[in-house]
């Protein structure tokens, strides 16, 4: 176990374990009741209803280790450490999405101040496919929520090593994004393979930029994949992985949708399974992302998971109507063998960064496209990372998008890294400015989330 | 004229009001067990002016309730519920419930049923062990549909005197609250009738003969043949008549304000907006089990006049929470927090200097002026905090729209309203501390009596209406209605009203429903997609009486 069944505070020394007599739950409920993306969209006001309906009916907000906490509508300023917009941020943030993002700042300050033991933030709209430049949403998300928090975590309270574990049923392309070139964030996504479902990413060899081979980490699991296929990822991959990575704190992104009943997607997980999976993994903070099965799973799904979180017997949580869920032999063989090859790759990372920079100066580039689904925009990206040899260096994005509402948009965005010393700083500077003096795009932002925040230069 | 009878756990008061004036009061001790004589003798006081065919209303406010259940006397009660699967709930409450079989949905579906026969068969083994005649049964989702609660209280009713319902004590969602209303509303039954009869001999032996009326946790008042089927709504009736008193007497203006009301042992601190006082947002807290009991939300800190002072070897000063007796001014063992206030020159009571050597005697290297002052600081410092916790509370509103962080409107204390024994010697001190202007009105020695004598009629339903199923529920009424056509939430609000008019007239309340001055509390309307279509609704109304006083009165 990566935290040995010790919470936050007591690893931190803030809280005394002995002092603990039965571990807590901040509870962030957020559900947006009057923000929709479109009338019948799985994104609208009728989402948490049912939940509400249950986790106030069950009374789990009377109980005396649950506190409550009410969101924080995220500072722009936090917002723009992670993000840029195209045409700006403003044209696509709602004060929905900065409530959300403070909802998931505030379960983080209830841990980091040490108030309680785990946080759940239980809000809407989700985050885990926005990625760090933003042309419009994507699979129903416009700013990732995790990241905006984690800017938070850093800047405020010094955390450095971050393990995100998503169990969304979609690839958490976005959260893969904004972390890909970082080291010290660590990023593992199971999901039903991306041949299979949206976003169509998440795979074995998306591994980790450059400088952060390892730090990706994708899981791409067979439809079908029903509580003992996740259990066994968790404990044979994932929670080895985290106990190598010591991560100073664990998220989960704790989307609902591998529901045996959610529409948009195809596994067999139980309301349960959930509760067992947050057990196993003793994520201090989880941040609710998709899960569309509003009425069947998400009311059991979410009384699972905050009673599993605060420690309280989850046992007699079952779906009405409960029928048996069943993983097929050949999803088990197939995961089996999905695990071996991932303990072969895992074994093989320091092989593969030294090849992934064979041949590279100080410069590691790409190209590839991202495509809006929910705005009919197609991206274009043309990537660069400053490669240093014993320090993580910038990376920068000239990114252009003709079709959106806002007509073209031609930007450019260098990302200094959270690690960045005074050198790395100016060498971003400089590379950006270098850029302007060759001209050709619409606006020129740099990101300095822990030096000066964002300048247009 | 209005009769207002407070009968707490010391004092049993009584005032007689006519046209916003007081025209006669009493107070004598309470007397136990035998409230009877208690009640008689204030009676027999204020009625020496007036004549018992004048008064046209008595109200009751008691504390019998509520001492019975602090006292731990109440009668047992055999549990029943309908759990379904969620959380474990097997020690949620004051007895081990019986489980029943089944489960109903959020939607109000029965997606389980039990027979009728396994039913009794719980009820048979159960009446084997304990052999109780009381009983209470609360199902989960009851109040989304109320129909499986009703079939299998019909049942249980056969064989208890008294079965409590949940979902008819409370219309709102959790389980847990209703289940805990439930029982305890069963519980204290009993002695909730000797109370009545008492009551009623009293008032027939001094031939009064008006409707008698009891006051309720939430401030309003309901005809004691109401009560009797729902006493659990009369706990904590002392706080809501003091409430109520400070209403009455028209002491808190209509900035957000912060009423103390500071006696021997405790103060008891409530918030009040637009001249109201506060509600508790889901209920009140019965022997620390959080129940589906609306009541103005009063919160009790253990520090008053007669908080006893402790010094220790460090030097730390504690005011409260105790009070182990008077102060040493009036003859007491201990230095206490008035002492402190009497040498401070802020009370003027007792033995000055007696007040003076106990304070003094607390460290013979510190004056005692000096002492003083460093317990009113510790006093303050107190009250501060506790304050500073309850308007916490009020504002850690679960934020259900982006419209209530946006715009919310958080409670900022803007003054103070003290009462009770301590407010002129400690209440200015209060208001220089917190930097707030006080208050203190002439000390109404029977506000609770005033507040009791002028309570309006409460009560408040929930209409929750499924228009794919084409059904209406209200489960405070028990009613189940099948096959409306209400669509959106102004038919449901106006159904509400007529519903709530109705029974308002039933109860006698009222004499026609055009007179009934009603309010919505909450309205909710959901768009609810099945198949990617939008066609019906999810809408909850909840509408009341409008709560507060038939007339405020001159002090």
């Amino acid at each position: 176990m990566w935290n040995h069944k010790d919470s936050y505070r007591v690893r931190t020394g803030l809280v005394e374990k002995e002092h603990i007599q039965h571990p807590s739950l901040g509870l962030v409920f957020f559900p947006a009741f009057d923000w929709k993306i479109s009338a019948t969209h799985p994104e609208r006001q009728e989402r948490l209803l049912y939940t509400r309906d249950q986790i106030v009916e069950e009374g789990l907000l009377d109980l005396p280790n649950i506190v409550e906490y009410n969101p924080i509508v995220a500072p722009w300023e936090t917002i723009e450490a992670v993000h840029v917009g195209a045409p700006d941020l403003q044209s696509w943030v709602t004060d929905a999405h900065r409530v959300s993002s403070g909802g998931a700042i505030a379960a983080a300050d209830a841990v980091l101040r040490g108030e309680v033991d785990r946080s759940f933030a239980l809000v809407r709209p989700p985050g885990h496919h926005a990625m760090a430049m933003v042309h419009g949403i994507r699979g129903f998300c416009t700013i990732n929520i995790e990241a905006v928090m984690i800017h938070h975590m850093r800047r405020q309270y010094g955390i450095k090593r971050v393990a995100i574990v998503d169990t969304d049923v979609h690839h958490g392309d976005g959260s893969q994004d904004v972390f890909y070139h970082d080291p010290d964030t660590l990023f593992i996504s199971f999901h039903q393979d991306g041949r299979t479902l949206y976003p169509g990413t998440g795979f074995m060899d998306e591994f980790g930029g450059p400088q952060a081979i390892g730090g990706t980490i994708n899981i791409p699991l067979p439809p079908n994949t029903g509580d003992e296929g996740m259990k066994q990822v968790l404990t044979e991959l994932v929670l080895p992985i985290l106990e190598e990575f010591k991560p100073d704190i664990v998220i989960n992104s704790a989307g609902q949708d591998n529901h045996f009943s959610d529409p948009l997607a195809n596994m067999k997980v139980t309301a349960k399974g959930y509760a067992e999976i947050a057990e196993l993994l003793q994520a201090d903070i989880a941040v609710l992302e998709g899960g569309y099965s509003v009425q069947q799973a998400l009311p059991y799904v979410n009384t699972g998971i905050i009673l599993s979180m605060a420690g309280l017997d989850y046992s007699r949580v079952l779906e009405p109507n409960y029928v048996a869920q069943h993983q097929s032999q050949q999803v088990t063989q197939y995961i089996d063998e999905l695990i071996k090859k991932w303990k072969a790759q895992w074994a093989r990372r320091d092989e593969i960064q030294r090849e992934e920079v064979l041949g590279c100066t100080d410069r590691w580039t790409r190209s590839y496209g991202v495509y809006y689904d929910e705005s009919g925009i197609q991206e274009e990206r043309f990537e660069t990372v400053r490669l240093y040899d014993d320090k993580v260096g910038w990376h920068s994005i000239e990114s252009s998008s003709y079709d959106g509402p806002y007509g073209t948009q031609r930007l450019y965005a260098m990302f200094v890294p959270w690690q960045a010393d005074d050198g790395t700083r100016r060498d971003a500077l400089l590379e950006a400015e270098t850029i302007k003096e060759r001209g050709g795009f619409q606006r020129y932002v740099v990101v300095d989330p822990m030096g000066f925040g964002k300048k247009e230069i | 004229m209005l009769l207002g009878i407070d009968v707490g756990g010391t004092f049993t008061d009584a005032v007689i009001i006519d046209k916003k004036r007081v025209v006669a009061s009493a107070k004598h001790r309470t007397t136990k067990p035998q409230l009877m004589d208690g009640i008689s003798s204030v009676l027999e006081e204020v009625l020496q002016h007036v004549g018992p065919s004048d008064i046209a209303r008595v109200t009751l406010s008691t504390t019998v309730v509520t001492n019975t259940i602090v006292e731990h006397k109440e009668e047992p009660v055999d549990l029943y519920i309908v759990s379904g699967p969620g959380m474990n709930v097997d020690h949620a409450f004051p007895v081990s419930p019986i489980c029943l079989q089944g489960y109903t949905d959020h939607r109000g579906s029965v997606v389980e049923k039990i027979g009728k026969d396994e039913i009794v068969q719980a009820i048979e083994s159960a009446k084997a062990n304990s052999q109780h005649r009381l009983a209470a049964i609360s199902v989960k989702f009851g109040v989304r549909n109320p129909e499986e609660e009703q079939r299998i209280a019909k049942i249980v009713n056969r064989h208890y005197d008294i079965v409590s319902q949940g979902s008819m004590l409370s219309g709102a969602l959790n389980f847990p609250r209703r289940t805990i209303s439930a029982y305890f509303n069963s519980a204290v039954n009993p002695i909730f009738a000797e109370f009545k009869s008492s009551v009623q001999q009293a008032l027939a032996f001094h031939h009064i003969e008006a409707p008698v009326y009891i006051l309720k946790a939430d401030g309003g008042s309901l005809p004691m043949e109401t009560i009797e089927a729902i006493p659990v709504e009369t706990v904590f009736t002392g706080p809501a008549a003091s409430v109520l008193g400070l209403e009455a007497l028209s002491t808190v203006g209509g900035a957000p304000t912060v009423a103390l009301d500071i006696g021997g042992t405790t103060t008891d601190i409530s918030l009040w907006k637009n001249g109201k006082p506060l509600m508790t947002k889901e209920g009140v807290s019965i022997r620390n089990y959080p129940s589906a009991v609306r009541s103005f939300a009063v919160t009790s800190i253990g520090i008053g006049g007669e908080s006893v002072i402790r010094y220790s070897d460090t030097g730390q000063i504690t005011v409260g929470p105790e009070r182990v007796g008077p102060s040493v001014a009036l003859g007491g063992m201990e230095p206490t927090l008035g002492d402190a206030l009497i040498v401070l020159g802020h009370a003027d009571y007792g033995d000055v200097a007696l007040a003076h050597t106990s304070i003094a005697s607390i460290d013979s290297s510190v004056d005692a002026k000096t002492m003083a002052h460093r317990i009113l600081n510790v006093a303050l410092e107190t009250i501060r905090d506790g304050i500073d916790q309850v308007v916490a509370m009020e504002n850690k509103k679960t934020i259900y729209v982006v419209e209530d962080i946006i715009g919310g409107d958080q409670f900022v204390p803007e003054q103070l309203v003290v009462i009770g024994g301590t407010a002129n010697s400690l209440g200015p001190s209060i208001g220089e501390y917190l930097n707030l202007p006080a208050a203190i009105p002439n000390d109404a020695a029977v506000a609770n009596a005033i507040g009791a004598a002028v309570a309006k009629h409460t009560m408040a339903i929930t209409a929750h209406v499924e228009t794919k199923y084409k059904l209406m529920v209200i489960p405070e009424l028990g009613k189940t209605i099948r096959g409306t056509d209400l669509h959106s939430s102004q038919d449901v609000l106006r159904e509400a009203y007529l519903y709530l008019g109705e029974a308002a007239v039933e109860r006698q309340l009222v004499d026609s429903y055009d007179t009934v001055p009603m309010e919505m509390i909450s309205i909710e309307e959901f768009p609810v997609i099945e198949g990617w279509q939008s066609i019906d609704k999810i809408i909850t109304v909840k509408v009341q009486l409008e709560g507060g006083v038939v007339t405020h009165v001159e002090s």
